[in-house]
Order: structure tokens, then C-alpha cells, then sequence
């Protein structure tokens, strides 16, 4: 009888022991992680993306449409919803740059500007940012829109102007020469030589700088060296025929003055 | 039915040397197989570790901006192995690269290169900068400096964790395992700081996991070699500040005296901070111009992202968790096999095989006397979900953009060094299979040789072009 007890005894443990080894904690997490894994691994695909990326590339998509008309309705329609996030997020210079080129696109020169110009001011202000070069063309296109605007007005000094304000924001090369050779034809010549100065400093293998620079100090009577300058600006560009007149008119006063000394 | 003389004698082996035979042989075989800086960043590093290998701790100013001078030759080789878009089918051609060994390193004409990782103390590197320094006297072409740096690294990486393989208590082919999976093994045949960070881990772990099964008692001496890896951990990289309060595993009672404990909890917290108070220090003492951030379309990370994560936690969780539902497949296959600047996944029923494999041994390889208890038991799980929590949440804070649902930046292999303490959670003595017991020195060779085989078979065919 003892006998027997101890057998279902043993038994008895045996099997607690075994019920406590399936509930061991090592098993329990095994179960889990197994489950994590594998769940991790066969979950399907999600959409799971930023309201601006889901925006980002239906504006990309737009941008390829050829037919103009449908083009700006879907631009109007994505320009609501890229203001919106531009307004919720208002650090990213991405989502300014994307709004000004919808406003360019759309033909609103000022939006466009404003735009663009906080792109790149929250962007690396022309450091390291990927978006500043879009952000500086936007910004030129929209200044040189709005000057020819006051040209075709005959308001030049509104033109002048407004090549003035850009470049107050971002001192571009090209706005530079702009104002520079606005200065070399028609003002000072103290404020173009500044200009064609810091144009210089960005390139000094544009010969058109040098043919202004010859021309302010042709306008200055200093003739000696606007000749100078006018052959540096031939020697880059044989070709440059504004710079060979200047340099036949400045030769030929030379001779009338010649003349009436003798 | 006997069984086969080969079967008995690997099964004598200790596990140790079977990490040590697969490691080197198949490591060496990465280094060569691998094209030339293809690993992640290793670009990067590579440049830096050069340096330190000449002794130029400081890094160069050109035009306010902080670099390198590197050697011309140098520079326009590595630049010419950059770039290439694998995913549209692209793969480096074997012809340019036996081409660019011809290339002599010429160091005098120098260039300068704007580096962005010029904080990385150079311990980081110890195995490369060694393996360079040798490496230059013999040949000092740039990828012959790449390929010793490389094995330098290897080695480094393979004598600190056989070391830590010897002493670790339990788990030791489980720990062969993880430091063997086809990525610990590619980023530790490469030039990279991920490489010490894992080898010193697994060392930790082993130290602790001795410390705490042998019974000894716990002096100055076991303390400061816990705070000499601890510091080597946060020495090498950021993030992984969790991992050395492993050391809390160990019972109070077990120090020589109760303060010697409290002594170990504030040199721990301190090992985070020295790196910052010693070479962070160092280089704000060279009053560099500050680095410029690569791309700034967007404003990432920063104060603003934790306002916005902690103006609505509860969004902020469930957006984490729709990172891992929506690239937690992503971040498990970089755990596990990516290749080719991490732009090449290795067979994906193969890594999900190897993973479950890895989750089985932890639970099949019997712990005999050694056991945790419950409370040691979640305490060291806790560890491993922390230490990738902390991943997480900090790419998320601050390397991601302000307002942003996805988490930037992070990949998979960031998580290697969490992989042990998941692992020992699955430790026990209950389980016992017999068959597995008796052959499982056999069970885990095959593996790896099956496994590892394939990783050299698909970078070595995967990566290259005639």
C-alpha cells in the first residue's frame, strides 16, 4: 500500500513539476518574442506617411502634367492643403519651397517671393541647403517678372529697386551685375564699381563685368584704365563687340583730342 | 547506431573556438569579399581611423569649415567606390577596383575633406587603427589600408568576444550566434564604431553573468573592470547609455561592503558623462568652427520635436508603434543581413529562419544549475527593451523632423547590441532535449557554416560586376 502511495506521489510531482515547467517564465517570453518576430515579419504593408509627403507627392505628380489647365486646378487644389501644413509645421523650408513654386506656377509673383524666400531662410540660408538653389531661382525669376514690369512702365528706379531689395536679402552674383550695370549706364559710379566688385568676386571670368567696369571709369574720364579693363574683358571674350566699340570710341576721342592740341 | 568520429569531436569543442574558427575564417572572407568602404559609413570612418593611424588626433580648418587633410589618392579612391544605386541594379566593377590597387597612396598631396564624424574618440577604432598602422608599412595602397584596417578590426572584435565567450557562464553558443549573425560578423569585418560597442557588450555581460553565477565576492578590482568596459561602451558611441546598468544584477549583499555598490551606481551614471567631460572637452578646446548640418530642408529634431511628442504622448506611442508595424520588417532585416551601404537584403527567409533560430537556442541551450529568478529574469529582458527603446525614442526626438509621424535615421543593426540581454531572458534549466544537448556543438557549426557560407556566396555575388 505504502508502496503504491509513493509511486502516485512521485507521480503527482512529476506531473506538477512538468505543469510548472510549461508555465516557466522563459517560455512564456519565447511564446511572445516567437509571436513579435514572426507577426513583425508578415505584417502587411501600411501607408503609414507624413501629411506632408502624401502632399509632397501629389504635387510632384502635378508638376508633370502637360495640359496647363488641369495642371492648375490640381496645383490650386494641393497649394490649400500644402498652406495648411506649411502652417501647422511652420519650421520647414521644404514646405515653403513647395508652396512657392505652386504661387509661381499659378503666376503670383508676390506669394511666390515671400515664399521662397522663408524657404531659405529656414533652410541653411544658402550653407548647405539642398533647397536654396530652387529657392534663389524662384526669388530671381519673380524679381526679374516684377522689373521688366516697371521697365515696360518706364519706371526704372522701381526696377532698379527692386533689383536692389533682393539682393539686400540674399546678395546674389547675378543681381550684383544687374545693379551694377544699371549704376556703369546711368548713376553713380562709386555704387557701380561696388556692385561689379562683389559680381567680380563670384566670377572673375565674365568678361561683362569687365566691360562695365570699363565703362564706369570710361564715364569717370579715367581712360587709361577703362582700357585696361575693356581688352580684359576682350582677351575672355574675343567676341565681345561692346567692349571693342567702347574701346574704338575711346581711341578715337584720343585722336580728336590729339588733333585740337596740335 | 555509433555515431560518427567527427560528430564526437565537435562536440568536444569548446564553443569558444568554434566562434573563434567560424569568426576568423569567414570574417576574412567579408573583409575581401565585401566591396571596398561599403559598409555603412565606412567611408567616414575609414578617413578618421587613417588619421588617428598616423597620430592626427586634431582635425583641420579650411575655410571654417572642420575636416581632413587626406591624401589626394586616398580621397578620390574611396570617392570613386561611393554612390552606387544597387537598388536600381548597379554593382561595383571588380576591373576599377583592381585598377584603383595599382593606385599608390602618394600622402604628401593632400586634399581637404569636410568630415562630420570628426568627435568619434579614437578608441572606437583601436582594431582598425592597429591593423592600418601595420597595414601601411606593408602596402600602402588605400584599399590595402582598407583591408588591413579591416582585419583589424575583425581581430579586435573576435579576441574581445572570445573572451567573453570563455567566461559567460551560460549561453555560450547562443552568444556565438548572435555575434555571428551574417550582420554582427559584416559590420565587425569592416571599419565602423559599431564594432566595439557589440564586442565589449557581449564582454559585460560575460563578466557580470560570471560575477553573478560564481558566487564571488565583489571588490574594487571586479568594479573597476565593469566601469573600464562601460566606459569603453560609452566612449565609442551615444545611445547606448542602458547597457552597463546590467551591472545591477548583481545582489547588493555580494559587495565587500554596501557602499562599495552605491560607489559602482554613480561610476556607472559617470561613464556617461566622462566622454563628454574628456574628449568632447578636448575638442570645444580647439574652439573648431561648428559643424554645419548636411541637409536642412527640414528642421529635425531638437527641443521643438520633444515639445511636439510630449504635447500628445499618447499619439506620440501610437505613432511608434505604426513604425514598427510599418518598418520594424526593415529594421529586423537590419539586425540580421543588410548589405551594400545597407541598401542589399540578404535572403529574407533565411534571415527569418536564422532569427527563430536564435530565439530556439536561447531557450533549448540548458542553463543546468544556473537559473534567474523572476525579478533577474525581467530585469535583464527590461535591459535589452530599454536599450532599444532608447534607439527609438532618440531618433525619433532628435534626428527626425519636428511634427513627423515616421522616425528617420534609424536602422536595424543600431539594435545588435540589445540582442544578447533579449536572448538571456530565454535562459532556463527546464528545457531539455536531449538530442539537442548532445549534439549541439554540431547543430550550431552547421548553422553557422550553412548561414555564413551563403552571406560570403550573396555579397560576393550580389555586390560585384566584372
Amino acid at each position: 500500500m505504502n508502496e503504491q502511495n509513493e509511486i502516485v506521489n512521485s507521480d503527482n510531482n512529476l506531473k506538477k513539476n512538468d505543469q510548472a515547467n510549461r508555465q516557466h517564465p522563459a517560455l512564456i517570453i519565447y511564446a511572445i518574442l516567437v509571436v513579435i518576430f514572426l507577426g513583425i515579419i508578415i505584417a502587411p504593408k501600411t501607408d503609414f506617411k507624413n501629411t506632408w509627403d502624401v502632399v509632397g507627392a501629389e504635387f510632384e505628380s502635378t508638376k508633370k502634367i502637360s495640359d496647363p489647365n488641369i495642371r492648375r486646378n490640381e496645383y490650386l487644389r494641393i497649394l490649400k492643403e500644402m498652406i495648411k501644413i506649411r502652417d501647422t509645421y511652420p519650421y520647414h523650408g521644404r514646405l515653403y519651397l513647395n508652396t512657392a513654386i505652386m504661387f509661381n506656377a499659378l503666376g503670383m509673383p508676390d506669394s511666390a517671393f515671400q515664399n521662397a524666400y522663408l524657404a531659405y531662410k529656414k533652410g541653411g540660408g544658402g550653407t548647405v541647403n539642398q533647397i536654396d538653389p530652387f529657392a534663389i531661382d524662384i526669388m530671381l525669376k519673380e524679381t526679374i517678372r516684377k522689373a521688366q514690369a516697371f521697365f515696360d512702365n518706364k519706371d526704372t528706379l522701381q526696377a532698379l529697386q527692386t533689383f536692389k531689395y533682393t539682393n539686400s536679402l540674399i546678395s546674389h552674383p547675378f543681381l550684383n551685375k544687374t545693379i551694377g550695370s544699371f549704376y556703369a549706364n546711368f548713376g553713380s559710379s562709386d555704387s557701380a564699381l561696388q556692385y561689379l566688385y562683389k559680381a567680380y568676386q563670384a566670377n572673375n571670368r565674365d568678361s561683362e563685368i569687365f566691360y562695365f567696369v570699363g565703362l564706369t571709369y570710361y564715364k569717370k574720364h579715367n581712360l587709361d584704365s577703362a582700357l585696361y579693363f575693356l581688352n580684359q574683358a576682350i582677351k575672355m571674350n574675343p567676341k565681345d563687340a561692346q567692349s571693342a566699340n567702347l574701346i574704338n570710341q575711346i581711341k578715337s576721342q584720343g585722336q580728336n583730342a590729339d588733333t585740337k592740341n596740335n | 547506431m555509433q555515431t560518427p568520429k567527427i560528430i564526437n569531436d565537435v562536440n568536444k569543442i569548446e564553443p569558444q573556438f568554434i566562434f573563434l574558427i567560424f569568426g576568423l575564417l569567414f570574417g576574412l572572407m567579408i573583409v575581401y569579399a565585401n566591396p571596398p568602404f561599403h559598409s555603412n559609413d565606412e567611408d567616414r570612418h575609414f578617413y578618421l581611423a587613417y588619421e588617428y593611424s598616423l597620430g592626427n588626433f586634431d582635425p583641420s580648418v579650411h575655410n571654417g569649415i572642420v575636416g581632413l587633410q587626406l591624401p589626394i589618392n586616398l580621397f578620390n579612391i574611396v570617392h570613386s567606390t561611393q554612390g552606387i544605386n544597387y537598388n536600381a541594379g548597379q554593382k561595383i566593377s571588380r576591373k576599377n577596383i583592381d585598377q584603383a590597387k595599382m593606385i599608390p597612396l602618394d600622402p604628401d598631396k593632400k586634399v581637404f575633406y569636410p568630415a562630420t564624424t570628426i568627435g568619434i574618440f579614437p578608441i572606437a577604432y583601436l582594431g582598425p587603427i592597429i591593423g592600418m598602422s601595420i597595414g601601411q608599412a606593408i602596402d600602402d595602397n588605400p584599399i590595402a589600408i582598407l583591408s588591413a584596417g579591416r582585419t583589424g578590426g575583425l581581430i579586435f572584435y573576435l579576441v574581445v568576444v572570445f573572451l567573453a565567450i570563455k567566461i559567460i557562464p551560460i549561453h555560450k553558443l547562443t552568444m556565438s550566434l548572435v555575434a555571428l549573425n551574417p550582420m554582427a560578423l559584416y559590420q565587425a569585418s569592416s571599419i565602423t564604431y559599431d564594432t566595439p560597442i557589440l564586442a565589449m557588450t557581449f564582454l559585460l555581460i560575460a563578466y557580470i553573468l560570471k560575477l553573478f553565477f560564481d558566487n564571488q565576492t565583489i571588490d574594487i578590482k571586479e568594479i573597476s573592470i565593469i566601469i573600464l568596459i562601460a566606459l569603453w561602451i560609452n566612449f565609442s558611441k551615444d545611445g547606448y547609455l542602458i547597457i552597463p546598468f546590467i551591472a545591477l544584477l548583481l545582489p547588493k549583499n555580494r559587495f565587500k561592503n554596501k557602499n562599495l555598490y552605491f560607489v559602482m551606481i554613480l561610476a556607472l551614471v559617470l561613464t556617461y558623462f566622462i566622454p563628454k567631460w574628456t574628449w568632447g572637452a578636448y575638442l570645444s578646446g580647439l574652439n573648431l568652427p561648428k559643424s554645419k548640418p548636411l541637409v536642412n530642408d527640414f528642421v529635425y529634431g531638437g527641443s521643438r520635436q520633444i515639445s511636439f511628442l510630449l504635447s500628445d504622448p499618447i499619439s506620440s506611442l501610437g505613432y511608434i508603434f505604426m513604425n514598427i508595424l510599418s518598418h520594424g520588417k526593415e529594421w529586423i532585416w537590419g539586425m540580421l543581413g543588410r548589405f551594400g551601404y545597407s541598401y542589399t537584403v540578404m535572403n529574407k527567409g533565411l534571415l527569418t529562419i536564422y532569427g527563430l533560430i536564435l530565439l530556439t537556442i536561447a531557450l533549448l541551450e540548458n542553463t543546468e544549475k544556473n537559473e534567474f529568478n523572476i525579478k533577474q529574469r525581467y530585469f535583464i529582458l527590461g535591459i535589452g527593451i530599454a536599450t532599444m527603446a532608447v534607439i527609438v525614442v532618440g531618433f525619433y526626438a532628435l534626428a527626425s523632423p519636428v511634427g513627423s509621424k515616421v522616425i528617420f535615421g534609424l536602422q536595424g543593426r543600431y539594435f545588435i547590441p540589445a540582442i544578447p540581454f533579449i536572448l538571456l531572458s530565454l535562459s532556463n534549466n527546464v528545457v531539455k532535449k536531449q538530442q539537442f544537448i548532445e549534439n549541439k556543438n554540431v547543430i550550431v557549426s552547421a548553422i553557422l557554416l550553412i548561414v555564413l557560407s551563403y552571406t560570403v556566396y550573396f555579397i560576393n555575388s550580389n555586390l560585384w560586376t566584372d
